[in-house]
């Protein structure tokens, strides 16, 4: 490739790449600004005094957190809820996607069941009613009442559905022709060859799954019961002066003793260790797996 | 085609909502509930109207409650929901409190039971606060408790209530009957003046009694170097984007007090109607004396943007702040951290021409203790808080030695809602000034007694043990300040919001705020205070203000 290196050009990039550098700084320092408000001195972080780099440099919320027994039973709560929640949906999605990837000749009711699933997509029932179809079945304070609800990630199955779709047609009837069934083929034939779609779908099922605090608080009675994002949401509180206007002196005492930016930033560090871990193994599939599937044939 | 479906999806709507309204009037299968009404069938209630009386057979109360599991003091593996207040109670009455559920948070209390609300799945008795509870009056779905205080709630309970005369009762009374027991605010939370007495010193300046004192004080603070950095980076003090109310660290109540002018209060005018505080002439000549002190860079130039206000607090920049007297609890510890030098001081200042110290009086309740309607025992509610108080305020001989000196908070009890005198606070701190006056701690109780030991652990090593600091500097200096024949107060006609208020309100208040803080800025003129009013009162302004008045007068 033959490139002229004009001045005016260079210039171009020189401004591009700035521009770049600064969004990527600006993405990059909330997080950074947590990781030194973490490492820095509690008063030192009320006074503002952290910008780049800690301010009185400790290690006291890390050992603070190492500590707390009540941070750990969440994580564990958070991480069973990981890998029930992420094998469900997994092998939920996989099990739907296939038949709906089906035609409707070799499907009838495949039609049927894509409205549903579309339906239920745009639709729902609504927290209150979804509260009581939990409490109801007798969810509430299980595991299952964090799992079952999102069972099928209906965004998942028509994204593998898409990406089975795509696959050539002659490799499946080659299959039938060899003799092969339908489990045959869905595990032998489709599975191993959408493995960047499966990573991508499993990757949103554990973020998703971690991430989210709001079931945690409804479903769960008892602090802890808690999911790890539920307990953390918890002790992470803004005094903004509406919430100071509705609160009795003692209660304003009491949260002001437990406001505490360092730790809190420790622990939203802490929070995010596993999904660091996660992410460098599964990233390489997950443009790659986007992309192949939004497109059909 | 499309018309079909969109019918369709509204048959399927209608379904589903009408699925949901049938489940939520079912009864509900939570297994306490059922085994509290089966009681009532078979246990009549022996200790007929007793405020103490014991059940014979064992029944359960249910609540859902926000309290933080940290930092209890618990001893021997006691947890919130069972500890030895619940067994005393439990041995006592025979009631076994259990938690339906529980959070760590306030704010996650309000999210836990506005679905519980919604979804209709209470608990026996919680705390809501003033707008759930007309809503829960009008879903009829609390309990009627007039007769229920009348007959067993305890003299001690009573006379709470009644120091406040009908203030705080009426506000639970709908039609005459009352659906709550309510919190009381205890007062003398007002916004005073702490200063800086070490950059007094130091600057050679004197405390202020005046308005004109106080702001040469804070000039002095901005201009003077009185950090001694060689910087220019100090200002008198800074403020908050809502200026001023309640329970507001950084509100310019002190100053609006010394001009007479008070923000957001339902007040009575000298001819005796009700007027709206923040639209009298009073407002405008404060907001022109703080725009006069923020043009001179005596206020924090960025105060109606900054997130905590607090911040130049703990970074030591500001030499005055406004604020309760509790303020030593937070933030002002962070201060003392970051400059061991600091040394805060509260005054009852600025005084007015008249030599006052203006104030304006708090709502006297905010949180209200009800119980679901379908509880079988709503008496139960008012015994376990019977209990509690004589337990709290260390009347019960038998209660007294529970948790002897291992500082447990009292939200550990069951009902974490405060019922008191209206200046408790003071009375407390008289009688901890008493003690020490005396040297003395021997009559007071576990509570005091450990501030007494504070405020001398300070007063040999001052400053050394920041939490002892805090006790010792709220306690005993703060409190002191808020001796009612310090103060004036000038009293609300009313509190709580009128049904146009519902409606409209929230515009008005934004309206009121931006205009007062672009007129502080400088971005409007002062007269623009002028125009605001008018438009105010057609906004709906003299509607809420008739209701006001006839809400006042009932």
């Amino acid at each position: 490739m033959v490139r002229s290196r004009t001045l005016s050009s260079q210039l171009a990039d020189g401004i591009i790449l700035l521009v770049l550098v600064i969004i990527a700084l600006t993405s990059l320092y909330p997080l950074w600004y947590t990781i030194a408000l973490s490492f820095s001195d509690q008063a030192a972080a009320n006074a503002g005094q952290v910008t780049i780099w800690p301010s009185g440099f400790n290690l006291t919320s890390y050992r603070i957190i190492l500590d707390d027994e009540k941070f750990f039973r969440a994580f564990g709560v958070s991480i069973k809820r990981v890998l029930i929640g992420g094998a469900l949906n997994f092998l939920l999605t996989v099990i739907m996607a296939y038949p709906l990837s089906r035609s409707a000749k070799q499907f009838p009711g495949r039609n049927i069941y894509m409205w549903l699933l579309v339906f239920c997509m745009l639709f729902s029932g609504g927290l209150i009613p979804l509260y009581i179809t939990i409490t109801t079945l007798g969810m509430q304070n299980t595991i299952w009442s964090l799992v079952l609800p999102g069972a099928v990630p209906i965004f998942n199955v028509i994204l593998i559905m898409n990406f089975f779709r795509s696959l050539p047609k002659e490799l499946d009837e080659a299959a039938v022709v060899d003799g092969a069934g339908p489990w045959y083929s869905l595990l032998r034939i489709y599975i191993p060859l959408s493995v960047p779609a499966m990573a991508t779908v499993t990757l949103f099922s554990i973020v998703g799954h971690w991430n989210s605090f709001f079931d945690g608080l409804i479903y769960m009675s008892k602090p802890q019961n808690y999911p790890l994002q539920t307990y953390i949401q918890q002790l992470v509180v803004n005094i903004t002066p509406d919430l100071m206007k509705e609160m009795t002196t003692e209660q304003l005492i009491e949260l002001m003793k437990a406001s505490n930016k360092t730790l809190n930033a420790a622990k939203l560090m802490v929070a995010m260790i596993p999904i660091l871990l996660i992410y460098p193994f599964l990233q390489r599939y997950f443009v790659h797996g986007i992309v192949l599937g939004s497109v059909k044939e | 085609m499309k018309l079909k479906w969109i019918v369709g999806c509204l048959v399927v709507l209608m379904l589903l909502t009408t699925a949901c309204g049938s489940s939520g009037t079912e009864p509900n299968p939570d297994t306490n509930q059922t085994e509290g009404t089966k009681d009532t069938e078979k246990s009549p209630d022996s200790g007929k109207e007793d405020p103490f009386g014991k059940y014979d057979e064992p029944i359960t109360l249910t609540l859902g409650k926000s309290i933080s599991t940290k930092n209890t003091n618990l001893p021997n593996g006691d947890t919130v929901d069972n500890n030895e207040y619940y067994r005393y109670i439990e041995k006592k009455l025979n009631v076994k409190v259990t938690h339906a559920w529980q959070t760590e948070t306030q704010e996650a209390y309000q999210q836990k039971l506005s679905v519980s609300i919604a979804s209709q799945d209470l608990p026996d008795a919680f705390i809501v606060n003033e707008k759930q509870l007309k809503q829960l009056v009008e879903a009829d779905l609390i309990a009627d408790l007039t007769d229920v205080y009348n007959k067993y709630s305890s003299p001690l309970i009573k006379s709470y209530y009644e120091s406040y005369g009908d203030r705080v009762l009426k506000r639970a009374t709908f039609d005459g009957k009352l659906m709550a027991f309510p919190g009381t605010e205890i007062g003398g939370q007002h916004n005073m003046t702490w200063i800086r007495q070490d950059w007094l010193d130091k600057l050679g300046l004197q405390p202020p009694k005046t308005l004109d004192e106080l702001l040469a004080i804070a000039k002095a603070f901005t201009e003077k170097d009185p950090d001694g950095n060689g910087k220019n980076d100090t200002y008198g003090f800074t403020g908050l984007p809502t200026l001023a109310g309640w329970n507001t660290v950084n509100g310019f109540d002190p100053i609006f007090g010394a001009l007479h002018a008070y923000k957001g209060q339902w007040l009575k005018d000298q001819a005796g109607s009700t007027v709206y505080s923040s639209t009298l002439p009073e407002m405008k000549t404060a907001l022109a004396k703080l725009h006069e002190l923020y043009a001179a860079g005596i206020i924090d130039k960025e105060f109606p943007v900054r997130k905590d206000s607090t911040e130049l607090i703990a970074a030591n920049k500001v030499g005055i702040v406004f604020g309760p007297w509790w303020i030593p609890y937070w933030p002002l510890p962070d201060s003392v951290k970051n400059d061991p030098k600091a040394e805060w001081k509260p005054y009852t200042a600025p005084l007015d021409s008249d030599g006052k110290f203006n104030t304006y009086d708090q709502n006297p309740t905010g949180s209200f203790l009800v119980v679901k309607k379908e509880y079988a025992h709503p008496e139960a509610v008012a015994k376990v808080l019977n209990m509690e108080y004589e337990g709290i305020r260390k009347l019960d001989p038998a209660a007294k030695d529970i948790y002897k000196d291992l500082n447990v908070s009292w939200v550990i009890w069951p009902f974490a809602i405060q019922i008191g005198f209206e200046d408790d606070a003071y009375r407390v701190h008289l009688e901890l000034k008493a003690a020490w006056d005396a040297k003395d701690p021997s009559k007071l109780n576990d509570e005091l007694k450990m501030w007494y030991e504070n405020v001398k652990k300070n007063a040999e090593n001052p400053k050394k043990d920041l939490a002892v600091w805090s006790d010792s500097m709220s306690r005993m200096d703060g409190s002191a300040e808020i001796d009612p024949s310090k103060l004036t107060v000038i009293r609300n006609v009313f509190f709580g919001q009128t049904k146009t208020m519902e409606l409209k309100w929230a515009i008005l208040e934004k309206m009121e705020n931006e205009t007062f803080l672009k007129i502080i800025l400088g971005e409007e003129p002062v007269d623009k205070f002028d125009s605001f009013v008018q438009e105010w009162k057609k906004l709906g302004g003299d509607q809420i203000t008739k209701e006001v008045e006839e809400a006042s007068k009932k």
